[in-house]
């Protein structure tokens, strides 16, 4: 797991964006036990609290789960979860950015859609 | 467990006004981060908070008992400073042996452990110690003394990267295991930024700022783009300080931004961080030309 | 609570330096010299009794109760950081160094009965107020008492006098500190002579000071020996309440950094 903070955004949600990101690629796979508030906040010097709070979006988002006197745990289909989530939210994060800066550069629709066909070919 | 509250309390020394009218609540299991410039006050008011100086004007309580020479209260404050005021004679172990006579549960073995880590020989008298072994040492006792509020002047003072790096982990293990109120007073913002929750900013001898970390961040905007656009924008906001190069301007912004008003194409929105925002915010609109 | 604490760590701090104090004095006066007397191959000329002087533990004890009850801010400010406040350290120190006077006197009175009786065979002259006040009673037991008493009050008034000036100086730093010691005593004494000078048809003696001191001690001329006891214990322990008083009144604006 590693943070790369910036000052744009809060800090507790850069830790629950790096914790789901890191669930994500299944670097803690379902099932498992993450690090522990203290832990997490020990290695990067953030407050436990704010760790906390973090990690609370996504106990409510459903990734995590608390287990009581145990620790917090990655809940079973919190994958898919999270994948269902960034393809909801796919349109609002790239798409509309794509196409106000094709605006910008005076890129037609057909020449986006051809950029992207010529995208998924290559990968 | 009791709140600080500090009321109304102001301190001159001679004719020089240090603190005007400070107002604060110091919440339980909190840890908070007190910044100013040099000379804003920050240890006059530790001072005051600690009873090092005494009977002021205003007052200082917990659980609505005043501080002033109530060992009941005091007892349950450190204050770690860069006054060395322990017998500058005694070796570190006796410094320990005594703190633990005097202040209740203090944890031996914890220290023990610190002293260990930190590689500081225990053997070594205090006036024979570096700057940095001297706050190190402060720094084991102000972990190891089990009080509700520990106030820490300056505890980098001195310590080298590998040790502040320690400090950092130790302080938070330890409060972590033991919650408890921290207040840090320190010039190394950046390296405190992510671990205190609340925020006192002390400009010109009174409380400038008292909020959450978060808050404080969420209102400190940059504002880039082409001069005229920018200097539109923030016509009547809070504007902080700028920066020029050429056309391009950023201004700092500090409070709400107004939600009616259309940000242009060529101007950005950006947060900044927190040692920005203090430089900014206690330097009355400085312009820097770049 | 708080009190006992802080009590017991400043008696044991203070038997601890006092302890070192006799170590010392012994040091300098007895071995020293004896020391000095063999080299020089003398020893069959040394004797203890010439070697120690009578009022040995009770000079050492003075000394100590001056030095000691002056320290004031370097106690203060190891109590603050410690979380114990002014009022509780003025106590706690007041309590132990009565203590000390108190095991001060008792290691004196049995420093003259050793001295008395074994190292040398003179008798009499190491309780100073005995020659004053030792028969006032007609009771050996209760004169004798009541000389220890004056005794011990007499130790406290310069404990007391150091403990003010001490908290005094303790406000200021060392630089000012430094200024008092060597002005106030210069002042003093350009006052005194003055005095002097002006009252130099009469002596000193004459003047209402002698009167006001021979008042509190209760002397008379004619009954040397014979003066009641309860006016220097009086006089004494008014002094000694004042002082105090002052120190305690300085001790509470005590403050870190000076």
């Amino acid at each position: 797991m590693q943070f790369n903070f910036d000052s744009t955004e809060p800090l507790y949600l850069q830790v629950a964006d790096q914790l789901e990101e890191a669930i994500f690629l299944n670097s803690f796979q379902e099932g498992e036990q993450v690090p522990s508030t203290t832990e997490i906040s020990k290695q990067f010097h953030i407050n436990p609290a704010t760790v906390l709070k973090g990690m609370n979006i996504l106990v409510d988002s459903g990734f995590l789960e608390k287990k009581r006197g145990l620790g917090m745990f990655v809940t079973t289909g919190a994958n898919d979860k999270i994948r269902t989530k960034r393809q909801d939210e796919f349109y609002a994060d790239f798409v509309s950015n794509l196409v106000s800066e094709a605006k910008k550069l005076s890129l037609p629709e057909t020449a986006i859609i051809e950029m992207v066909k010529r995208g998924f070919e290559r990968s | 467990m009791n709140a600080i509250k500090v009321t109304h309390l102001s301190k001159q020394f001679g004719k020089q006004t240090v603190l005007a009218d400070i107002n604060l609540t110091i919440e339980p299991n909190t840890i908070y981060g007190l910044l100013g410039r040099n000379g804003a006050g920050k240890s006059t008011l530790l001072n005051l908070i600690t009873n090092r100086l005494p009977s002021p004007a205003g007052m200082v309580t917990i659980g609505g008992g005043n501080v002033t020479n109530n060992d009941a209260l005091l007892n349950r404050i450190y204050m770690m400073s860069e006054a060395n005021l322990y017998p500058s004679r005694m070796p570190v172990s006796e410094i320990f042996k005594l703190t633990a006579d005097l202040y209740q549960g203090f944890d031996k073995d914890y220290a023990d452990a610190l002293v260990a880590k930190f590689e500081l020989d225990p053997r070594t008298r205090f006036n024979k110690l570096s700057t940095g072994y001297r706050s190190v040492m402060k720094l084991i006792i102000a972990l190891a003394v089990d009080v509700d509020y520990v106030f820490l002047d300056e505890p980098t003072l001195g310590l080298d990267a590998n040790h502040r790096q320690l400090f950092y982990e130790e302080l938070i293990d330890s409060y972590a295991e033991r919650p408890r109120t921290f207040v840090i007073s320190t010039h190394l913002i950046e390296e405190i930024a992510n671990v205190i929750e609340r925020v006192f900013v002390i400009q010109d001898h009174r409380l400038m700022i008292n909020d959450t970390t978060e808050n404080v961040l969420q209102e400190g905007y940059a504002i880039t783009g082409p001069s005229t656009e920018v200097q539109t924008y923030t016509e009547g906001l809070n504007v902080i300080g700028r920066e020029s190069l050429g056309n391009l301007l950023v201004q700092y912004v500090y409070g709400k931004l107004d939600n009616d008003r259309e940000i242009p194409d060529t101007v950005t929105v950006s947060h900044i961080d927190l040692q920005k925002l203090f430089i900014y915010l206690t330097s009355q609109g400085g312009h820097r030309e770049i | 609570m708080r009190f006992k604490v802080a009590f017991s760590y400043l008696l044991r701090t203070y038997l601890k330096t006092l302890g070192f104090f006799y170590a010392c004095a012994v040091a300098g006066i007895v071995i020293l010299p004896a020391l000095i007397t063999v080299i020089l191959g003398q020893a069959q000329h040394y004797t203890l009794a010439d070697a120690l002087p009578g009022g040995l533990t009770a000079i050492v004890l003075g000394f100590y109760l001056i030095v000691y009850g002056a320290i004031t801010y370097d106690g203060f400010k190891l109590f603050i950081q410690n979380g114990i406040g002014r009022k509780t350290y003025f106590w706690s120190k007041t309590a132990a160094l009565g203590v000390i006077i108190l095991f001060g006197e008792l290691i004196n009175i049995l420093y003259g009965w050793i001295y008395e009786n074994v190292i040398t065979t003179r008798h009499g002259g190491s309780m100073m107020f005995f020659e004053l006040y030792g028969k006032y009673f007609h009771n050996k037991a209760i004169d004798w008492l009541s000389v220890v008493v004056i005794t011990v009050l007499f130790i406290g008034c310069f404990l007391a006098t150091s403990m003010a000036v001490g908290s005094l100086l303790g406000l200021f730093s060392r630089r000012i500190q430094v200024t008092l010691v060597v002005g106030i005593p210069i002042l003093l004494f350009i006052i005194l002579t003055v005095l002097i000078s002006v009252n130099t048809t009469s002596s000193l003696k004459l003047t209402w000071i002698y009167d006001v001191l021979t008042f509190m001690a209760g002397y008379h001329k004619q009954a040397v020996g014979q003066l009641n006891p309860f006016a220097p214990m009086i006089s004494g322990a008014v002094y000694i309440l004042i002082m105090l008083g002052i120190s305690y009144g300085f001790t509470l604006k005590l403050r870190v950094p000076r």
